[in-house]
């Protein structure tokens, strides 16, 4: 039955809107990125430019969509070859991210690239790399600034057998495995501004040493920069120097066994990688070394806030079937008793009195003469 | 020092209706209005005679579990809280159907054979089945009875209709006129018109009166005239059930008297035992194309009901009044001669 009873609302007085950011902790365990679900939670195409990674066997219904991953490199990179594999597919990525990303620069319109650094000045150029993109479904609005973290393995696959699966992080010898931070941004500073949103720098805290001072991060410990996350695109991108421990993109040449090129059945080293492996291969390579992930997302919740101001003098008789008895209201025995009623549900109504939104209380609310209510509706976009 | 009793604000999460998202998607969307309702609530469990005092009236009211917000409209909002102000209420108006005949035309719901229902002819098989529709209704099969044989309404004529009378369903409070006034009128609870929602799928429409009046006399019994007949008004009000009109029609004075004069009790010619407000009457039209609907949402080739096949199907009318918000469904069943 239609309502027959409203009560208005003033615009000007009670309704309000609100923005609040609410922050998720999103833990990626590594070993479903690199193989619990011996890659069938992985997704390549048949056009062979980015795969897909699920944190699930993508056919059940029950998987989600967590990230891709791509690989490119600059045309002007010391990698960039016409015998390269997919050399033309890896240069159109990274343009093609860069331009979305980036933008364009001078009056020739010359696609930027990307710099490990808060400058756009051509300095620190990262020619190759890996693009992370995040799905919205784990990344939402945004990345929170500053609570990036990733764990990757650097050791060289060695002694496996062909064709297996070799684990990276648990080699002897020295550290096997650094930390990718964002440790220089925060929601006050240390970004910047591009076409792609606030963007901050991604540094291999692990590497951090108190006598190295040439470092670009604020602060007496240098940690070398190694790739770029863009906040707001959800988008990470890693250089190739993750792996080196040097700045820019001349090194390229640990760790010795950077991937095990399974056509082939031979180790490639990182330059390898990124030049005698299909985009999938290599971004497999990258895959099996992710040992964890870690961020904060942000979701802006936009809310509308209506006041239902309930006054002490109506509200407090009922349409419901069950009220009367007889006629009689069921909940006075004469005339003076307080007349009673019990919330259970405000409608929100249009202009035409068509009913827009319902919100429901979590049991029934008494409303007497003797109450006045101020029932907060909040409505989030 | 205890702490403030802050209940008197309370923050809820609203969730969109599926109107709600269209008119967002088409940039409609502003809200004006707020109402409340309290369709969980089973007033009956309120208990006065708490053997442990007051405090423990409502106990079991306030335990009642709360459904989480449907987004169809239908299911929202049913009844709802009412803005009346006086506190010193005792008694509310309800609704009721006159199932007296008063004189031959008003067609009362039959309690017996196929529940409490209203029946309403569709002729539109009459000109080829081996009997009318009508003649089906007035046969003495196995099932059918007198009260069915005369008790049906027509779904393309005025002749038959429904009559619902309006006011305080009580024994306690005689329906004087001076208590109309008093407890009905004084609280403005009386209904000038009434909504009516029909499935526009079944029905083409509903016709009210222009002029009608009823009363009763001091001997005799309650009488109800029709002056005329004019298709209801369509208004915009949402039932929010899919497939379902509304229309408004008019209310009249209800002159039946309590009066000590009276040789005939008042009540014996009412629905109403207290004070009356106002009554209405109403009559339905099937369409006239209904066809392949009774296999869609009835039965078809029905014999047990009467003495020759029929098939129906069973809907509501749901009535409800403009001032009180007081409600009535009307449960009717459509039926028509079935033709192989």
């Amino acid at each position: 039955m239609a309502v027959t009873n409203f009560e208005e609302l003033n615009t000007s007085t009670d309704v309000t809107t609100t923005k609040t950011l609410l922050y998720e902790s999103i833990p990626l365990t590594g070993t479903v990125v690199s193989g619990t679900y011996s890659d069938l939670n992985i997704k390549n195409y048949t056009h062979g430019q980015f795969q897909s990674v699920y944190d699930y066997p993508y056919l059940s219904s029950s998987a989600n969509h967590i990230f891709d991953i791509a690989l490119g490199y600059d045309e002007a990179s010391p990698l960039s070859g016409s015998s390269a594999v997919q050399n033309a597919k890896k240069i159109n990525m990274y343009n093609q991210m860069s331009q979305v990303l980036l933008g364009y620069t001078g009056s020739a319109n010359t696609v930027r690239v990307f710099e490990t650094d808060l400058t756009l000045d051509n300095s620190g150029t990262a020619l190759n790399g890996w693009f992370i993109n995040l799905s919205r479904l784990i990344g939402k609005d945004q990345i929170k600034k500053g609570t990036f973290s990733m764990v990757l393995a650097t050791a060289s696959f060695e002694g496996g057998a062909a064709g297996t699966y070799e684990n990276p992080f648990s080699q002897s010898g020295s550290a096997t495995t650094v930390t990718i931070q964002d440790v220089s941004a925060s929601d006050t500073g240390g970004t910047n501004n591009t076409f792609g949103g606030d963007y901050g720098v991604l540094y291999n805290t692990t590497l951090a040493s108190a006598s190295n001072t040439a470092g670009v991060y604020p602060g007496p410990v240098y940690t070398p920069a190694v790739g770029l996350i863009f906040y707001q695109a959800g988008v990470l991108f890693l250089s190739s120097s993750a792996f080196t421990g040097a700045m820019g993109d001349g090194g390229l040449a640990a760790p010795t066994n950077f991937n095990y090129y399974r056509p082939g059945n031979y180790y490639q080293n990182l330059a390898d990688t990124f030049t005698g492996s299909a985009i999938s291969g290599a971004c497999d390579a990258l895959r099996q070394r992710i040992k964890n992930v870690s961020f904060n997302n942000t979701t802006e919740i936009n809310s509308t806030i209506y006041f239902c101001r309930v006054p002490h003098n109506k509200y407090n008789h009922s349409a419901n079937p069950t009220y009367l008895s007889s006629s009689q209201i069921r909940v006075k025995s004469v005339a003076t008793d307080p007349p009673i009623a019990y919330i259970t549900t405000i409608g929100l109504y249009n202009s035409q009195q068509e009913l827009m939104a319902i919100a429901k209380l979590s049991e029934p609310l008494r409303k007497d003469p003797t109450n006045e209510l101020t029932l907060r509706v909040r409505l989030d976009y | 020092m205890a702490f403030l009793d802050n209940s008197g604000d309370i923050i809820l999460d609203a969730v969109l209706t599926d109107l709600g998202r269209e008119k967002m998607a088409a940039g409609g969307f502003k809200v004006k209005y707020f109402a409340l309702g309290d369709d969980e609530v089973d007033y009956t469990l309120y208990n006065k005679n708490h053997s442990s005092g007051s405090a423990y009236y409502d106990l079991e009211i306030l335990q009642t579990p709360i459904l989480e917000a449907f987004t169809q409209t239908n299911a929202a909002i049913n009844y709802g809280l009412l803005s009346t102000t006086a506190t010193e209420l005792l008694y509310m108006p309800v609704m009721a159907t006159n199932d007296n005949t008063l004189g031959g035309a008003v067609r009362p719901k039959q309690a017996k054979t196929g529940g409490d229902i209203y029946w309403l002819t569709d002729t539109s098989n009459d000109a080829r089945a081996a009997t009318a529709v009508s003649a089906i209704l007035r046969e003495t099969g196995t099932a059918a009875t007198t009260d069915e044989k005369n008790g049906y309404m027509e779904g393309n004529t005025n002749n038959y209709f429904i009559l619902i009378e309006n006011g305080l369903n009580t024994t306690k409070i005689k329906g004087t006129a001076q208590n109309t006034t008093s407890y009905l009128d004084n609280y403005g609870l009386v209904d000038d018109s009434y909504y009516v929602y029909y499935d526009n799928r079944l029905m083409s429409t509903v016709y009210g009166s222009d002029g009608a009046t009823l009363n009763n006399s001091k001997g005799g019994t309650g009488q109800v005239t029709v002056a005329g007949w004019t298709a209801a008004t369509s208004i915009s009000l949402d039932l929010g059930l899919e497939n379902y009109s509304a229309v408004r029609i008019q209310a009249f004075q209800d002159k039946i008297y309590y009066s000590e004069s009276n040789t005939t009790d008042d009540t014996s010619v009412s629905a109403i035992s207290g004070p009356r407000g106002n009554f209405t009457v109403l009559s339905l039209f099937t369409k006239p194309d209904l066809g392949d609907e009774y296999s869609l949402y009835g039965n078809t080739n029905n014999t047990t009901l009467f003495g020759s096949a029929v098939d129906f199907i069973d809907t509501t009318v749901y009535v409800q009044g403009a001032s009180t918000g007081a409600t009535l469904q009307l449960p009717i069943r459509i039926v028509r001669a079935y033709v192989a």
